[in-house]
């Protein structure tokens, strides 16, 4: 399956609108609110009736279903969470079509909801429709996040990116700012890592990104290959910037290696469109050079 | 004192000691039983037991979900803890807290088998290979057969039998993982049975076969990363076997050291020991 999978997509989450998902927000916690009086009632109901009695038992049922009401809706929709999840590698279309429907239930727990929208950043980011990704992390970080905060560092480093493809360099700086002060896991590090790279080669800063490169070349490798190949490749542009010649030609070799020119396109469109590398070819293919 | 990693019937014994398990049914079905037993007691236990018990009850149950919610987040928190230390490379460690994880995780089978693979891979690292084939083995048995991560362990078990010289296990899993391999071109999983192809031609000496199937050997195992690297110079010791110091044979040692330290190259093959030496 690829990122144009349109099987299983006859409902998609309309275009994003700020404002339609502050009323969205409003709107949970209106009937939250709501459930949390008539619960209120049925207590006070239940201490004029007494403890002990049918009305008591009817009492507990409507307490018991009220609450089944808020939190059944949420754990669907934390259900579908899981299979969004997986379903955003292999098959995003599916994705689509499951987002849809679960950002369709009223009312969700708060930190449900803005998961879900965590959700479709990421999936909007991978269909490499930046600007959408970019709102939409940019009004879910706006809210306060409680228990869904796991997500803001990967909000920050979708928000981060999505700008610089955009070409706001002033906003990529903020997200990237507010990134150094989060406490991130070492996936989340490295991830900035690429992206801040990428941040300074476009603004012209090859020193920045150069800076420990050997640390950066040895954190690289954690990456999964194209993403290494990828930093590899930024990092030998900074190089070349710099007239480091060997030094290109070390970090060039290595970024051949570890992804294609393709990858290295889909990757980085604009950070290093002209990557000072070749493919290299198994020395039977008959190349001049390897690298 | 020096850090020894545990023998295979050791890591077969600890895992035996804590297999995977599902919570019981009564277990998962306690919200019900309590919230049923409250109506009950609503009912039929009259004066101020009967008004107590239900709220009691109620009390009890969402303190234990709120503690089984924590339990399964810490352990979440220690399992990412654990892979993180693999990643960093610092295998000693991440054996380490594999092993002590892995009871406290034997009742959530997800993390469970993640733990396995950690403990595996770090043996495998640290090329204690009989006893990373054991963790191999039981994660093999423990994950259903189709699971395109049944077959990475099987390769990875593959790969572990060709350094440990066990050639004839080797040749009998890869062979059974030939044409499901097929359906994941181009993925970290057909590059590491790539992988275990090449190592098995060097380890039997048919360096000359290896050398005919390397047209593509760059982009197969390009989904490695820089564990490619060891591909690469083994390729480059089959040219050095057939004609010692040609320029395929550096151009693909180049390879290899771009990737990789010669150390560390040479930390898993010995045999690569003459490529190292100029005009060897």
């Amino acid at each position: 399956m690829n990122e144009n999978d349109t099987s299983n997509t006859a409902t998609t989450p309309p275009p994003f609108d700020p404002r339609r998902f502050e009323r969205e927000l409003w709107i949970d916690a209106a009937m939250r609110w709501t459930v949390g009086i008539v619960v209120g009632i049925g207590l006070a109901y239940l201490a004029i009736f007494g403890f002990a009695s049918a009305e008591a038992v009817i009492g507990l049922v409507l307490l018991v279903g009220a609450w089944l009401v808020i939190v059944g809706v949420s754990a669907r929709a934390t259900v579908d969470l899981a299979t969004i999840t997986a379903a955003l590698e292999g098959s995003p279309g599916q994705a689509e079509s499951q987002l849809a429907t679960a950002l369709g239930r009223k009312p969700l727990l708060r930190p449900v909801r803005l998961l879900l929208y965590h959700r479709l950043a990421t999936l909007r980011h991978r269909q490499r429709r930046f600007a959408e990704a970019a709102a939409i992390a940019r009004a879910v970080l706006a809210q306060p996040m409680g228990k869904a905060g796991s997500v803001r560092p990967h909000l920050l480093l979708i928000l981060a990116e999505s700008l610089l493809e955009i070409g706001d360099a002033v906003g990529t700086y903020l997200a990237l700012n507010e990134l150094h002060y989060s406490r991130l896991s070492l996936t989340e590090s490295l991830q900035r890592l690429a992206v801040q790279t990428r941040y300074e080669v476009l603004m012209g800063r090859p020193d920045a990104a150069l800076y420990r490169y050997d640390r950066k070349a040895q954190l690289a490798e954690l990456l999964p290959a194209p993403q290494a190949g990828a930093l590899h490749a930024m990092l030998a542009a900074a190089a070349r910037d710099m007239g480091d010649a060997p030094l290109a030609e070390w970090l060039g070799r290595r970024a051949a290696l570890l992804c294609t020119p393709d990858q290295l396109k889909r990757l980085q469109p604009s950070a290093v469109s002209d990557p000072p590398i070749d493919e290299p070819d198994s020395p039977l293919a008959g190349s001049d050079s390897l690298l | 004192m020096e850090f020894v990693p545990p023998n295979p019937e050791q890591v077969a014994s600890h895992l035996a000691d804590h297999p995977p398990r599902n919570a019981p049914l009564w277990q998962r079905r306690i919200p019900l039983i309590v919230l049923g037993a409250m109506i009950v007691m609503v009912l039929i236990v009259p004066g101020p037991i009967g008004l107590v018990l239900p709220w009691l009850a109620l009390i009890g149950l969402m303190g234990w979900v709120t503690y089984r919610t924590r339990t399964a987040r810490r352990l979440e928190r220690e399992s990412m803890a654990l892979r993180d230390l693999a990643m960093l490379r610092r295998f000693p460690d991440a054996l380490r807290r594999a092993w002590r994880l892995l009871p406290k995780v034997a009742g959530q089978p997800m993390l469970h088998a993640r733990t396995v693979t950690v403990l595996a891979h770090c043996l495998d690292q640290l090329q204690a290979y009989e006893s990373a084939i054991a963790g191999y083995d039981f994660l093999a048995e423990h994950l259903p057969d189709e699971h395109p991560g049944t077959m990475h362990v099987k390769v990875q078990r593959a790969i572990c039998s060709l350094y440990a010289e066990q050639l004839v296990d080797a040749d009998d899993e890869l062979r059974a993982l030939r044409q499901p391999i097929e359906s994941y071109p181009g993925t970290p999983l057909s590059a590491a049975y790539r992988y275990a192809r090449l190592i098995q031609d060097v380890r039997t000496h048919h360096d000359r076969d290896a050398i005919e199937a390397a047209d593509d050997l760059v982009d197969e195992l390009r989904p490695l990363g820089v564990e490619a690297g060891y591909g690469h110079a083994l390729l480059a010791l089959c040219y050095h076997r057939i004609d010692p110091d040609t320029d395929a044979e550096r151009l693909w040692w180049t390879n290899a050291t771009a990737l990789l330290p010669a150390e560390t190259l040479l930390r898993r093959f010995p045999e690569l020991e003459p490529l190292t030496i100029p005009n060897a």
